[in-house]
């Protein structure tokens, strides 16, 4: 016991002293899922692709320049991703992109761009991977950018100040985005004593360490991104608002 | 960045397919697998792999492991944290890393481009073929542009403190924002002066199907799956 003991505090202080410099957004990595669990999320994510490809095949079909830009979209969001934003501990962590990116092109065209950005980071930067891809499209790709879209128009319709719903989306999209995954690692591995509750907060807890300030620096990043975009690029802005409704 | 090695390995020119279909079979079979020989099988079979037959680097294929082997044992410390089943974490540990050891030979060995061959075959909708195209190529333009931004702002002391670092990483995503405007353009005029209808068809390049890689995968495969149901 006393060793099981050590080996826990020698966990917690590896967390704390790896995990700032390498915090990479929240992937689950490739083969922590048991087959189950990757054919299920798999399933899940299914028809929002598929919504997502219909939504994109409307809008690109009678304007090919439209498609051009989507795929540069994509390569926006992940060059986003792979950017660091400084944080006060002085190590570095990267964006999602989520919150952006819904703002931006609306959650159905983001789930397929985000498919996509997550496909090249597993294939350019081996970050997730193939088995896990369901669960990390779900989270990354569905719930943050669906919560982000959501809440901007729905403190836009409240009439908040803009940096005040950008800055919320972008946050509360990371931070869906982290609560899903913990809830998704904590359906795969429940605790065995008090079973899904208790490894659900204990994933929530281990890795609020470091989600919690990436989403406040990403928050950060975005308003600013936001507003020099309204301020030099309305047109464009404008472009992709009136491509989307 | 593995996709140097991709374009460059001795296994450059085994059909895209055979190497997918290997990857992933002994990925199915580590992650079904309750055997930790088998896990181990795996991971050992992958390294020889890619050491002796795609002969990448040794040292390239250690630092790509060791910096896995960083995540996994976080990981699966993460999960094993209040938990007394030690055994299950380093199961878990084991499986992990067999199921990476697949995934990196297949990135290892097999360029993004070749992969989109098979997702076109397999009917993946060609919208979505196209756009991870297009992606693809442009990830590597805008990298440079926001390399070469960040170089030119950091000279001029961008980053100097954490106010400043904001600011000057706000000017540069919202600066890629608007280049990557101009490039849809440049792209577009570019395109249609070549007769663009929404289509972009390159050239496949021709791969030679091998009934002995195929056999022999199979054999591996069922060997393995013998191994873990005795």
């Amino acid at each position: 016991m006393l060793k099981l003991k050590y080996i826990n505090a020698a966990t917690v202080v590896a967390l704390l002293i790896l995990s700032p410099k390498s915090a990479y957004a929240m992937h689950i990595m490739e083969g922590f899922l048991p087959f189950s669990w990757c054919a299920f999320w798999y399933v899940v994510s299914l028809p929002f692709m598929i919504y997502g490809v219909i939504m994109v095949k409307k809008l690109t079909r009678d304007n090919t320049k439209l498609k051009l830009l989507l795929g540069l979209c994509g390569a926006f969001v992940f060059v986003l991703s792979a950017m660091k934003i400084p944080s006060v501990m002085g190590s570095s962590s990267h964006p999602t992109g989520v919150g952006l990116g819904a703002i931006l092109f609306g959650p159905s065209v983001m789930t397929v761009l985000g498919g996509i950005a997550l496909l090249f980071q597993g294939l350019l930067l081996a970050h997730g991977g193939p088995s896990t891809y369901g669960a990390n499209v779900f989270s990354m790709a569905i719930a943050g950018p669906m919560v982000s879209y959501f809440l901007f128009n729905l403190l836009k319709y409240a009439n908040a100040p803009m940096w005040f719903a950008v800055f919320m989306a972008s946050v509360l999209g990371d931070l869906a985005t982290y609560v899903v995954t913990s809830f998704q690692l904590s359906l795969a591995f429940p605790s065995e004593s008090g079973g899904l509750t208790v490894s659900f907060i204990k994933f929530l807890t281990i890795f609020a360490v470091t989600q919690i300030p990436i989403a406040v620096g990403e928050g950060i990043l975005i308003v600013l991104v936001h507003n020099y975009l309204t301020a030099n690029s309305a047109e464009e802005l404008k472009a992709l608002a009136g491509e989307e409704t | 960045m593995p996709e140097r090695y991709a374009y460059a390995n001795a296994l450059r020119d085994v059909h895209p397919v055979e190497k997918l279909f290997f990857s992933f079979s002994l990925m199915a079979i580590s992650l079904i697998s309750s055997s930790m020989a088998v896990l181990l099988m795996v991971i050992i079979i992958m390294a020889a792999v890619v050491l002796f037959l795609a002969k990448i680097p040794p040292r390239y294929y250690l630092k790509m492991m060791s910096s896995a082997f960083v995540f996994v044992f976080l990981g699966s410390a993460a999960i094993a944290y209040g938990s007394v089943d030690l055994n299950g974490a380093m199961f878990i540990f084991f499986r992990a890393f067999a199921a990476i050891s697949c995934f990196y030979f297949l990135i290892l060995t097999t360029p993004a481009s070749d992969i989109f061959s098979v997702l076109r075959k397999i009917h993946v909708p060609a919208v979505i073929c196209e756009l991870m195209g297009l992606t693809y190529r442009f990830i590597f333009v805008f990298m440079d542009i926001s390399h070469k931004t960040r170089t030119a702002q950091s000279s001029r002391l961008g980053y100097d403190g954490l106010k400043n670092s904001y600011r000057a990483m706000g000017i540069l995503v919202s600066s890629l924002f608007q280049r990557m405007f101009r490039q849809a353009d440049i792209l577009n005029t570019a395109l249609e002066s070549r007769g663009y209808t929404g289509e972009l068809r390159v050239m496949q390049r021709g791969f030679k199907t091998s009934a002995a890689n195929i056999a022999a995968i199979t054999i591996i495969d069922v060997l393995l799956i013998f191994a873990g149901t005795r």
